[in-house]
C-alpha cells in the first residue's frame, strides 16, 4: 500500500474525514476483536467447560449421595459376608504364633482321632492368588507342620476330621513313614494350611487402598 | 483619467484579445465598465491564483435534468426548468419560478454557508444543471486555452476553455471560485437533484438555440442575439459551429430604465408599453438600440470579412417584451430581418407537466432551459 | 453536428450523489457500526464471563459443601470393594481346596495283603519368596502328587501291585486321583536286604491328584 500523504492532502476535507473515520473505526474494531473479544471468548469457553465439568461432578456426587443409605447397607453386607467367611477358617495368631493357634484348634481333634502330636511349627507362608481388582489387604496361605505318630487309621481320621471341622483347612503336604520297630505306628508329618490375613499396607485405612 | 503603465498594458491586451477597433470603450470586462482600472491596481498587489482544477467530465448521458438559474434576482423567484429525454424526444416536465432561500454572494468576505435547497417534487430530477448569473462571471474568446485571466488577480477563478475549431480562438468561461463553491453546495447529496453541471448564463442560453429544431434546419451562418438585462450576447454560428461570441453592454434593463425614466412609469407598465403598439417608444429607445446595433454591425462586419460568413439569419431571444421595435430598427439600420427565436419551441410537454405561463415568462426561463439542455444533449466523453 | 456548448465548471468533488445510500457515508457508517458492535460485543462478553465466573464459584462452593458427605460415600464404597475383594480371595482359596482324608482312609481297605507301604508322601507346594510374601503367583494351578512307596512279596507280587493300581484307578478315587502309574524303574527288586528278602519287590506309585485351582 502506497501511503502518499500528498495525495491525501489533495482530497477534500470531508473525504479525509471519511477515510480517517473509516480507518480509525477499522483499527478500533480490529483491536477490540483481536485483543478483547477473542480473549473473552476464550475465557468464556474455559469457564463454561469448567461449569460443565463441575455440573457433571456435582450431579454425580448428588446421585451417589442419594444412594448413601444403599451404599452403607452394601458395605455392611460385604463386611458381614467377609466376616462370615473369615470366621469359618481364617486364623489369627495366638500370641503372635500361628503354630500355637493351629495346635490349639487341632489338639482336640488329634486326641479324638488318637493321633499323637509331637511338635508343631510354622512353615514359610505361601502367597495366595489375587482376584481382580486385588484387595488392599491380602490373605496368604500359612502352612503349619504337625509332627506326630499314630496308626494309618488314626492319621487319616485326624486328617478327615480336621478337613470336616475347619472348611478352610487343607492338607498341604503329608509324609507317613513306616517304622520297622513299630509296624502299627507310623511317623507322620502332616502339614495343614490355613488362610491368614496379611498386614495392612501403609496408607490403607478400613480396608481402603490409596 | 491618467493611466498607469501597467494599466495601459492591460488595456492593450484586452484590445488585442477582443480584436475590436479603437476608442469603442468596449471591454469584455462588462462588469468593469468604469471600474476596470481597479482590477489593474489589484493586479499589482494580488497574487494570481489560477486554479488547477479538475472539473467533472461527463462519463454518462443524463436523461432527466433540471436547469436552475442562480443569481438572476427575479422577483418571481428562481427560474427552474426540468426536461427529460424519452424515446429520443426531449420533453418539458416542469418550468416555473421557485421560492428558494439564499442569495448568490458577490464578495468572498463573510460568506455564509449556502442553504440546503429542497426542490418541489415536480423539479426533483436526479440531476441539476446550475447556471450562474453574475457580474463576476465571464464568457469570451481567449488567446490560448490556458491563458492567465485578469480576474484571477482579484480572487481565485475557475475557468474552462473549449477549442471550437483549430482556426478559432478557444472560448473561455470563468466563475469566481467562492461563487461556484457556494452554488455547488446548494443541492446537498443524498436526495435528488444533485448538481451535475455548473455553467455561466450566456453559455447556457446559447444551448437553447443549439438544441432547438431551428438550429438544425439552418444551413450556413446564423447569428443569435441573446438579450440579457445588462448586456446582449452576439453568437454567430457557421456550419453548426460557434464561430464568434461577443458581448455588448446594452441590455433590456437599460431599455426599461430609459422608458421608465422618460415616461415616469414603473417596470410592469414599461414592459406593456414596449410590448404594445399604443405608444411608440421608438424615440426613447432608439439611441440605445442604435448604439447596440452599431456594435452588432461591427461584429457582423468582422464576421463577414474575417470569416467569410455572410448570412441573413438573424435571431433574437430573451426579451421579456415584444421585439417589434427591435426588429424594426434592426431592419432599418442593417437592412436585415431580425426573427424572434422562442427557446421552448419544439419542446413537447410531458404528461402531467407542471409548467407556468410560458408566453409571459419564456425569456426569463431561457437560461435555465439552456443549462438543462446542455447536459441533456451532451454526449459522454 | 449539434454539439452543445457545455462548459462545465463543477469540480469532481462537488458532484454529489443523490442516492441516500452513498459509499462515502455507508463506509464510515458501517465501519463505525462495526466498531460499536464489536465494543458492545466485548462488554457483553465481559458481563457473560463475569456471570459465568460467579456461577462457577457458586458451583464450586456447592461441590465443596457436599464433598465431605461424598467422601464418606466414596469411603464406604471403597470399603465395600475391599471387603468383596478380600472375600473373593478367600473364595479363590476355598475353591482350591482338595479333600484327602476320606480317600486316604479308603486306600487302606484296598491294599492287598501282600503289599506293605513304606512311605506315603504328598510333597509340599512351591514355597513363596519370603522377601515378598504379598506378591501373588500368576500360576492358578498347583499340581499335587501322592507318592506311595512300598514293597511286596509272595507268589504273585506284580499282580498284587497291579491290583493295587487297579484299585487306585477305580471311581472311588477319581475325585482325588487323576492318574496312577508306576514310573519307569520304580518297580524293582529289593537289593538292599539279605538273600532271604531277594524275593521282595519294591515299588513306587505316583498318583497325580486333581490340581488345586485357585480361581
Amino acid at each position: 500500500m502506497n501511503l502518499d500523504l500528498s495525495s491525501l492532502k489533495r482530497l477534500a476535507p470531508s473525504m479525509r474525514w471519511v477515510i480517517g473515520i473509516t480507518f480509525a473505526a477499522v483499527i478500533v474494531s480490529g483491536l477490540v476483536i483481536g485483543f478483547g473479544v477473542r480473549t473473552q471468548l476464550a475465557a468464556l469457553r474455559a469457564v463454561n467447560a469448567e461449569i460443565a465439568e463441575r455440573n457433571a461432578t456435582a450431579s454425580q456426587m448428588q446421585s451417589d449421595i442419594s444412594k448413601a443409605d444403599l451404599q452403607k447397607k452394601a458395605t455392611a453386607k460385604a463386611f458381614a459376608d467377609l466376616d462370615t467367611l473369615s470366621a469359618s477358617g481364617v486364623i489369627e495368631p495366638l500370641l503372635g504364633s500361628f503354630a500355637m493357634r493351629s495346635k490349639s484348634l487341632l489338639d482336640p481333634i488329634a486326641q479324638r482321632a488318637g493321633f499323637h502330636i509331637d511338635s508343631v511349627r510354622e512353615l514359610t507362608p505361601i502367597t495366595l492368588q489375587l482376584p481382580q481388582p486385588p484387595p488392599g489387604q491380602v490373605h496368604y496361605r500359612q502352612p503349619i507342620e504337625f509332627t506326630g505318630q499314630g496308626s494309618y487309621a488314626q492319621i487319616t481320621t485326624f486328617i478327615s476330621q480336621t478337613e470336616n471341622t475347619y472348611p478352610m483347612t487343607m492338607l498341604s503336604s503329608l509324609l507317613i513313614l513306616s517304622q520297622p520297630q513299630t509296624p502299627e505306628t507310623h511317623r507322620a508329618i502332616i502339614t495343614f494350611e490355613w488362610p491368614v490375613r496379611g498386614e495392612k499396607p501403609k496408607g490403607l485405612t478400613n480396608g481402603t487402598k490409596k | 483619467m491618467v493611466l498607469q503603465k501597467r494599466e495601459k498594458k492591460v488595456l492593450f491586451a484586452v484590445r488585442f484579445r477582443c480584436e475590436i477597433g479603437q476608442g469603442m470603450g468596449v471591454s469584455p470586462f462588462r462588469h468593469l465598465t468604469g471600474q476596470w482600472h481597479v482590477f489593474c491596481l489589484f493586479n499589482q498587489t494580488m497574487k494570481s491564483a489560477a486554479l488547477k482544477i479538475k472539473f467533472t467530465s461527463q462519463n454518462k448521458s443524463f436523461a432527466d435534468v433540471v436547469g436552475i438559474e442562480i443569481g438572476a434576482a427575479l422577483p418571481q423567484g428562481i427560474p427552474a426548468v426540468r426536461v427529460c429525454k424519452r424515446e429520443g424526444k426531449t420533453e418539458l416536465v416542469a418550468a416555473d419560478f421557485l421560492k428558494l432561500p439564499g442569495e448568490l454572494p458577490q464578495t468572498p468576505e463573510g460568506i455564509s454557508a449556502p442553504p440546503a435547497w429542497l426542490l418541489p417534487r415536480a423539479f426533483q430530477a436526479p440531476h441539476a444543471a446550475l447556471t450562474l448569473t453574475s457580474q463576476l462571471v465571464f464568457l469570451r474568446h481567449a488567446s490560448s486555452a490556458n491563458e492567465e485571466t485578469e480576474e484571477n488577480k482579484k480572487f481565485p477563478y475557475r475557468t474552462v476553455s473549449r477549442v471550437l475549431a483549430q482556426d478559432l480562438p478557444p472560448l473561455s468561461a470563468g466563475i469566481p471560485d467562492f461563487q461556484a463553491a457556494w452554488a455547488a453546495h446548494l443541492l446537498p447529496e443524498g436526495r435528488p437533484p444533485t448538481a451535475c453541471s455548473l455553467q455561466v448564463s450566456p453559455a447556457a442560453a446559447i444551448n437553447t438555440f443549439i438544441a432547438s429544431p431551428v438550429f438544425g434546419s439552418l444551413s450556413g451562418t446564423a447569428v443569435v442575439l441573446f438579450v440579457f438585462p445588462r448586456y446582449t450576447a452576439f453568437a454567430a454560428f457557421h456550419d453548426f459551429r460557434l464561430v464568434l461570441y461577443r458581448e455588448h453592454m446594452v441590455g433590456y434593463a437599460h431599455i426599461r430604465e430609459t422608458v421608465s425614466d422618460q415616461m415616469h412609469v414603473d417596470q410592469s407598465l414599461t414592459d406593456s408599453i414596449l410590448s404594445d403598439t399604443l405608444i411608440d417608444p421608438t424615440p426613447m429607445i432608439e439611441p440605445l438600440l442604435r448604439s447596440l446595433f452599431r456594435q452588432i454591425e461591427i461584429s457582423y462586419d468582422y464576421l463577414t470579412r474575417r470569416r467569410n460568413c455572410q448570412t441573413d439569419n438573424f435571431f433574437i431571444c430573451g426579451l421579456p417584451f415584444s421585439t417589434t421595435y427591435w426588429s424594426a430598427l434592426f431592419s432599418r439600420m442593417l437592412n436585415l430581418t431580425l426573427k424572434t427565436f422562442h427557446p421552448f419551441e419544439g419542446l413537447e410537454r410531458a404528461p402531467r407537466a407542471s409548467v407556468c405561463d410560458l408566453s409571459a415568462n419564456e425569456s426569463l426561463l431561457m437560461t435555465a432551459l439552456g443549462a438543462a439542455r446542455a447536459v441533456l444533449e451532451d454526449e459522454p466523453t | 453536428m449539434k454539439t452543445p456548448l457545455h462548459l462545465n465548471l463543477l469540480k469532481e468533488e462537488e458532484h454529489f450523489s443523490s442516492s441516500p445510500v452513498r459509499l462515502r457515508v455507508m463506509m464510515p457508517t458501517a465501519a463505525v457500526f462495526v466498531a460499536l458492535c464489536s465494543i458492545a460485543w466485548f462488554f457483553l462478553l465481559v458481563g457473560k464471563v463475569h456471570t459465568q465466573a460467579h456461577l462457577n464459584e457458586k458451583l464450586k462452593q456447592a461441590v465443596a459443601s457436599i464433598t465431605p458427605v461424598y467422601a464418606a460415600v466414596l469411603d464406604s464404597r471403597a470399603q465395600e470393594q475391599e471387603y468383596r475383594a478380600m472375600a473373593r480371595q478367600l473364595g479363590i482359596y476355598t475353591n482350591s481346596r482338595i479333600l484327602f482324608g476320606e480317600s486316604l482312609s479308603l486306600i487302606a481297605a484296598r491294599v492287598p495283603s501282600c503289599i506293605q507301604f513304606t512311605e506315603m508322601r504328598i510333597p509340599q507346594p512351591t514355597l513363596a519368596d519370603p522377601a515378598h510374601p504379598s506378591a501373588a503367583p500368576t500360576n492358578r494351578f498347583e499340581q499335587v502328587f501322592l507318592r506311595i512307596s512300598g514293597r511286596t512279596s509272595g507268589d504273585h507280587p506284580s499282580e498284587a501291585v497291579n491290583t493295587l493300581l487297579a484299585e487306585l484307578r477305580t471311581p472311588v478315587f477319581t475325585n482325588l486321583l487323576r492318574s496312577v502309574s508306576i514310573p519307569k524303574g520304580a518297580f524293582r527288586q529289593d537289593n538292599a536286604r539279605s538273600a532271604s528278602n531277594r524275593d521282595t519287590l519294591l515299588f513306587e506309585i505316583t498318583c497325580e491328584c486333581q490340581p488345586r485351582r485357585f480361581e
